[in-house]
């Protein structure tokens, strides 16, 4: 049950919803698909006034799969079942697929879930959990519980479906009171950022789409977690990789579930391009990768075991792209 | 045989449930009711020093506070260990335990109250691992424990030549296996309304298994003479045992009720749920095997250590179980148990699905393989060679009657293809065996005053020829409703239309002990063809008014009772009625069941001991991934002896449901402790294995007709359980050759094994024994 009520707001456009955002500022909260904000609410997490809707803005709802362009408040079932997707970005209906479960994936968006509130043992529990514990960082409290320390959060991010679309260089359109822009998705997530608000989005700003290049790319996204519904991802990987002849045109990698943000591997995968991608090639790249991933005991998998798959799922990953496209 | 029973009959109560019309206890309302909130302890263990409702008294709309010294009489299922008070008194023993309770006019203002109580603990020791409540504990979790520890119940069994079995014995085996923690997780969490009427009767709505015992807690606690007293059941979404015992809440709302004197309602959360528990024990066991030469098993030594958490519930039950239920479906000729349940600042453990034989099974059944392996023998083989045979005695005096284990093994053998496979599958692939029996309900009611049957079945026609029937055993999913329509439609030849099975009302259903040790189909069915054939005595007897004929001459068929060789004197069902109730305008009948006299005479001799025992064979194939340690199950061959199906949808129904229980403990579920913190209360981060994740299953029903089961009938709510853990298990073994005695088998501790197997010279499957099974 919900401790404390709120004012349920629902705008049937977008400048009508950054009109209520700047008539409540410091105390509202988007709402789109629901399956993690209110959950947190009935934890008695992320506690607002006013909650905007963005459930009836037709716009976010737009959906162009063979232009690329999709609206935020589109569903992630939406995406899964897409064949046109699945023909031309085939990581991201991956994604989409083995997001959730299939009755939650009927309301989360993928704006929710590029948008996803990190992730830790210690902060996704009940109010009378965390108050028995003492609070953690990211609940205001001093002291992160999974690392001991007083400045850095290390909840993780889980989001399933930034890493294939940040390897298919997606870009996001956003609307804020100054007006709309264009921006690559990576810069949405601030690396430098803990655990506690990694996202670079201004007061009131709204994620309306995601736009995605036309040329054809070869791609894949693997994904462990406990089972296989509905588990958020313990450590997740994208791949995106087009050869020519037998030597890379494009490399791309992300990964989810490992670190506070979604990371690109930009500068670990553009030497390799017009290089073959051998198995050495391969194993030393997982290597580097994981070398940058710093999961932590705060997720159901121990972080040893997290970074072993991952490699694994990057290997094997890199192999499937590559065998399939002879 | 009329047709009924036997037949894939789906559950009489299905329609209301998949349409969304069936009420639960969280769906019931009464007029002007209060919802109430319990507030929760923080500590784990810890003197309260004080609690102050100064604040939460403000809020508008509280209409009661709570505190457990109000009603500090205590309660507890089994009568012997009475150690549970509806709220801490003095003390809280686990963290989540109810310190204190608001009602109010809204679950808004209950909840709001509920977080502005203010109580004040004085830490204690905690007592997180059980070994360190054995000895040396410093402050007592419960007083009644002996000396310096936190035991509870201690049981040492020995039964023939143990040491010179050992002594003398070609092989032995020994597995010790650590388990945890895991819930029932049923889909309904629990909830409960109470209502002390203006009439001076206390009604109580709740989601029980054991509407009886509750019946008497009640009683007990608020000191109300047991007519006064009213518990209905309304349906229920799943027990497992969860539901098993009268629970602290539902005493809390009846308190909250005596206060205002207004209905109240509680219905927990999930997380509550989980702190509720009363689930499997976590357990630290170890089994000892002998034998002979040639496999035969000269001797079987037990040992458990059992995290009972902080309160008794079953668990004097549970610490024989750990023992007795590993005398079968072998033969054992020398027995040695000790058993241990400690009480910790968990959250109680109780009884959940195949209670207290799980854990020792599972370490039994790993050790059959193990030895099969040193005397390179098939697994199989040696238990066949080692089988129980029917209508004997085991050592400890269970008598054993119809007994198709032998059959079940062979079924599953034979669809499985073990012969081609066994050792024979890839690096990775492998298939295994695991057996059990179980308890078809325990011979022992749990109170002995005053005495009457284990269960008592009325029935009652009325002038429409619908025969309504009043039980008070608990239909809690498992399809209780739809056996006892079954039943008495078979006996009276009539369909099972014409049979409406009322729900449990202490006022107007007899008393049947509820829903645990899987004792509904035996004790109930029986006591509804008894009343069933009183029935039908009366019916025949108008029959022969109406024709003149013998009443024996009358048999029940196609909603009539006809007289073969007299065609002529077909009565149907309704006139036949009509007759019956002629001069007293009512007719109605009553059956019931008292299980024989069983067991020795020795301390303890009645645990385990029943009318009748389930057997088991399973065999399950299963393909680890060798790169991330994941084991996913293909396909389980499940034989099952529970005597003559009577409902083989339903009894495919619990074999396929105990698997995917099964499963979970052995696959992912674990309650996860911090200490003494609950680290995943709540269905997300509780692993219970996903509907993907659910091998293919094939039901091999293969048992003959039990003597005293109705219409031939054992169990098969629980036995379906324990086999699938080990089966899956020495099919992992299969595989990868690593043996497996810690759960749950989650990936990482999987990868984490087969990446020592190769550091450690390389992993392969084990070796083929040198005979294979024909």
């Amino acid at each position: 049950m919900l401790a404390e009520g709120f004012d349920l707001h629902r705008p049937s456009s977008v400048a009508e919803a950054l009109e209520f955002a700047g008539r409540f500022p410091g105390e509202f909260r988007y709402l789109a698909g629901g399956t993690d904000v209110l959950p947190g609410l009935f934890h008695g997490l992320g506690a607002t006034r006013h909650l905007i809707s963005l459930q009836d803005i037709a716009e976010l709802r737009a959906f162009v799969p063979e232009e690329g362009r999709i609206g935020a408040m589109v569903p992630l079932g939406t995406l899964a079942e897409s064949p046109e997707l699945r023909a031309r970005f085939p990581a991201v209906a991956e994604a989409a697929r083995q997001a959730a479960s299939p009755n939650l994936r009927n309301s989360s968006t993928l704006g929710g879930n590029l948008l996803l509130d990190t992730r830790c043992t210690y902060y996704n529990q009940s109010a009378f959990w965390r108050e028995a514990l003492g609070y953690c960082l990211k609940n205001g409290g001093e002291e992160c519980r999974v690392v001991q320390n007083r400045e850095r959060c290390y909840a993780a991010y889980c989001g399933d479906l930034a890493p294939s679309l940040l390897v298919h260089d997606a870009r996001i359109e956003v609307a804020g009171p100054k007006g709309r822009h264009l921006r690559p998705l990576k810069d949405l997530y601030d690396p430098q950022a803990d655990g506690r608000t990694p996202f670079r989005l201004g007061p009131g700003e709204i994620l309306l789409s995601v736009s995605l290049p036309h040329e054809k790319v070869r791609s894949t996204y693997l994904k462990l977690r406990a089972r296989s519904a509905p588990d958020f991802p313990e450590a997740s990987v994208a791949i995106a990789l087009t050869l020519e002849g037998k030597k890379l045109r494009e490399l791309r990698v992300a990964a989810s579930g490992v670190a506070t943000v979604p990371l690109l591997f930009e500068d670990l995968t553009l030497p390799l391009i017009g290089h073959a991608m051998t198995e050495e090639v391969a194993r030393d790249l997982a290597e580097k990768v994981s070398r940058r991933l710093h999961p932590v005991t705060n997720t159901a998998f121990p972080p040893d075991y997290r970074k072993h798959v991952f490699r694994h799922f990057l290997m094997s990953g890199i192999h499937e792209l590559q065998s399939g496209t002879h | 045989m009329t047709g009924t029973i036997g037949g894939r009959v789906p559950l009489v109560d299905g329609p209301q449930k998949v349409t969304g019309r069936a009420q639960y206890a969280g769906d019931l309302q009464r007029p002007g009711m209060l919802h109430a909130k319990i507030v929760r302890s923080t500590e784990a263990h810890a003197r309260i020093l004080s609690i102050d409702f100064s604040a939460a008294r403000e809020v508008p709309g509280v209409a009661a506070l709570l505190s457990g010294e109000r009603y500090p009489r205590t309660f507890g299922v089994l009568p012997i260990t009475q150690d549970e008070t509806l709220l801490a008194v003095g003390k809280v023993r686990y963290r989540g335990e109810g310190v204190a309770a608001v009602a109010a006019t809204t679950v808004e203002a209950a909840e709001r109250a509920a977080r502005l109580v203010k109580v004040e603990y004085e830490p204690l020791p905690e007592y997180d691992d059980p070994r360190d409540s054995t000895g040396g504990v410093t402050v007592k979790i419960h007083d009644e424990s002996p000396g310096s520890t936190n035991l509870q119940k201690e049981v040492r069994q020995e039964f023939g030549p143990v040491d010179e079995a050992f002594h003398s014995a070609a092989h032995t085996v020994e597995v010790s296996g650590t388990f945890q923690g895991v819930t029932h997780a049923a889909l309904e969490p629990h909830a409960v309304i109470a209502e002390y009427g203006p009439d001076g009767r206390l009604t109580v709505w709740a989601s029980t298994q054991v509407p009886h015992y509750l019946h008497r807690a009640l009683a007990r606690v608020f000191d109300l003479p047991a007519h006064r007293v009213r518990v209905i059941k309304p349906e229920v979404g799943g027990g497992f045992g969860g539901k098993g015992d009268p629970m602290p809440h539902e005493l809390v709302a009846a308190a909250l009720s005596l206060e205002t004197r207004r209905p109240v309602k509680l219905v927990l959360s999930r997380e509550e749920v989980f702190y509720l528990n009363h689930g499997r024990h976590p357990t630290r066991n170890k089994v000892r095997l002998a034998a002979g030469a040639d496999g035969t098993l000269t001797g079987l030594e037990v040992e458990a250590l059992i995290d009972g958490g902080a309160s008794s519930s079953f668990g004097t039950v549970t610490t024989y179980y750990n023992g007795v239920l590993s005398v079968g479906p072998y033969r054992i000729p020398a027995f040695r148990y000790h058993g241990q349940r400690v009480y910790t600042n968990h959250p109680p453990s109780g009884a959940m699905r195949a209670h207290g034989s799980v854990n020792t099974r599972y370490s039994l059944e790993v050790a059959m393989d193990i030895l099969a392996e040193r005397l390179g023998m098939d697994p199989t083989e040696l238990r066949l060679r080692n089988f129980l045979p029917p209508n004997t005695t085991t050592l400890n005096e269970f008598r054993i009657t119809s007994n198709s284990v032998r059959e079940c093994l062979l079924a599953a053998r034979e669809r499985s293809g073990w012969a081609k496979k066994f050792r024979s599958l890839p690096l990775g692939q492998g298939i295994g065996v695991g057996c059990g029996f179980f308890i078809s309900g325990s011979n022992s009611p749990i109170h002995f005053t005053p005495k009457f049957p284990q269960s008592t079945v009325h029935l009652k026609v009325d002038v429409d020829g619908g025969v309504t029937v009043h039980s008070g055993a608990a239909d809690i999913g498992q399809g209780s409703q739809t056996v006892l329509a079954q039943v008495v439609a078979e006996v009276l030849g009539v369909p099972i239309e014409r049979i409406h099975v009322s729900e449990v009302d202490t006022d107007t259903s007899p008393v049947d002990l509820g829903s645990y040790s899987s004792r509904v189909t035996f004790m109930m069915g029986n006591a509804a063809e008894r009343a069933a054939r009183s029935l039908l005595e009366q019916l025949k007897k108008a029959a022969s008014d109406l024709t003149g004929l013998p009443a024996p001459s009358f048999v029940p068929a196609g909603d009539a009772l006809s007289a073969p060789g007299h065609p002529e004197a077909t009565i149907d069902f309704l006139t036949a009625v009509h007759k019956a109730m002629e001069h007293s305008g009512a007719l109605q009948s009553s059956g019931s069941y008292e299980s024989p006299p069983l067991g020795g005479s020795f301390k303890g001799a009645k645990a385990g001991t029943s009318p009748a025992y389930s057997f088991s064979a399973y065999v399950a194939q299963v393909d680890v991934d060798l790169d991330t340690g994941r084991i996913g199950v293909g396909k389980v061959w499940a034989a099952f002896d529970c005597g003559t199906p009577l409902n083989p949808l339903l009894v495919e129904g619990q074999i396929e449901g105990s698997i995917h229980m099964g499963l979970g403990q052995l696959l992912g579920e674990e309650l996860r402790y911090r200490k003494t913190r609950l680290m995943n209360p709540s269905l997300l981060d509780y692993k219970t294995v996903s509907a993907t994740e659910m091998p293919e299953v094939e039901c091999l029903l293969v048992g003959k007709a039990d003597p005293e089961g109705p219409f031939g009938a054992k169990e098969a709510g629980e036995g379906p359980l324990p086999p699938i853990l080990p089966a899956v298990a020495n099919a992992v073994y299969d595989a990868i050759g690593i043996r497996f005695t810690d759960l749950p088998l989650t990936p990482d501790r999987v990868w984490r094994a087969l990446r020592d197997a190769e550091k450690a010279g390389g992993l392969r499957k084990p070796r083929p024994p040198e005979a294979h099974a024909r």
